[in-house]
């Protein structure tokens, strides 16, 4: 299948889903999203999962609380980490993460949720209520978030063009806006966050 | 519970909501369901302050309360479920006119019965990518190898190919 094809089909997959009856139970979701539990049984989850409306969504709370939650303990995958093997290597380690959290905490680090920006991604600004930015190669959709002073979102869009509409009613304030391209092959860049006003 | 915890403890939460809003905002998670979430978790804290399980403001605590908060509200969902909706899950698609949207929607059903027929051991993996999720996060979802993944995706695409044209659906898309 070509990816013009892959798409279209894709469209058409999502608009025949449906609520499913006999729903896994939320145990089961959990195990999935943690890789708990055999093999079988995670991926009759999964069936379901992707073919049920309510579900899907279920899912995909569930993931964003684990991959924060994993994001926030530092695990780049998200496998549970293996216990240590001696007592003394895993003090050992403990000493150097301590060290290593030091050196973290005294210099700049990337944004830990939106991670690092790319040069990849640049930001033209704000031309007559909309937002602008250049296009990225191989790109299959931006993402753009308008935050506020404290880093709360207050505004995200998802589009496939390289503008926004800038949305009518914005708190007052200092805002700041970033975007995030998603590309073809699943990777992600996004541009520094800048202000608006 | 002091007022220097609240102060705290309200912090991580509001730092860990927004990693959950950022973190569920690619597959179209909506920021108002992680705020329900998360105001369920504020309260399950406010009423265990003083215990000794929050007697610091641990972010995995939080994150373990939100957890349990998000399956209490699945559960609670789950009570008031209709069997039957035709809401589409991600992005929305473009537009149609009521005749085109209905014919959509039948051959969107078509294609999901044809997406049925495939093995089980393939038909997740189809699916996955059909929600257009990247072979690497399917990979990485179910420990896989990449390897392994793509093996099975792309015999799992094969199948769907071979069941959509017995359907009479297609070549153009398959």
């Amino acid at each position: 299948m070509s990816e013009a094809n892959d798409s279209e089909l894709r469209d058409i997959y999502k608009r025949g889903l449906t609520n499913r009856a006999d729903h896994p139970a939320p145990e089961a979701l959990i195990a999935l999203v943690t890789q708990t539990g055999g093999e079988d049984s995670r991926l009759a989850t999964l069936d379901h999962v992707m073919s049920c409306v309510s579900c899907k969504q279920d899912f995909e709370l569930l993931r964003a609380i684990h991959a924060a939650d994993q994001a926030n303990a530092g695990a780049s995958t998200l496998k549970s980490p293996r216990r240590l093997p001696v007592p003394w290597l895993a003090a050992a380690v403990v000493v150097l993460a301590a060290g290593a959290l030091t050196l973290t905490l005294l210099k700049p680090s990337p944004n830990p949720v939106r991670g690092a920006p790319s040069a990849d991604v640049t930001l033209v600004g704000d031309a007559n209520g909309t937002l602008v930015w250049h296009a990225v190669p191989d790109v299959v959709r931006y993402e753009v978030e308008i935050v506020d002073a404290s880093g709360q979102t207050i505004f995200h869009s998802r589009v496939t063009d390289t503008t926004t509409a800038l949305p009518a009613n914005l708190p007052a304030g200092t805002l700041s806006w970033w975007v995030r391209a998603t590309l073809r092959d699943g990777s992600e860049r996004r541009s520094a966050i800048v202000p608006i006003r | 519970m002091a007022d220097s915890l609240s102060r705290a403890l309200d912090d991580v939460v509001s730092r860990a909501a927004a990693a959950v809003r950022q973190a569920g905002w690619r597959y179209g998670l909506s920021p108002e369901e992680v705020d329900e979430v998360f105001q369920d978790v504020r309260i399950r804290l406010w009423n265990a302050r003083g215990s000794e399980q929050i007697s610091d403001t641990s972010t995995s605590y939080v994150y373990k309360t939100a957890t349990s908060a998000a399956l209490d509200l699945i559960r609670r969902r789950r009570g008031g479920l209709p069997t039957e909706s035709l809401d589409v899950v991600d992005a929305p698609a473009p537009a149609l006119d009521p005749e085109q949207s209905l014919a959509a929607g039948e051959l969107g059903r078509a294609v999901n019965a044809a997406v049925d027929t495939i093995p089980a051991s393939r038909r997740p993996v189809v699916r996955m990518y059909l929600m257009g999720y990247p072979r690497e996060e399917i990979a990485a979802l179910m420990g896989w190898t990449e390897a392994k993944t793509r093996n099975l995706l792309y015999r799992g695409l094969a199948d769907l190919r071979q069941a959509l044209t017995a359907r009479g659906i297609g070549p153009r898309l398959t």
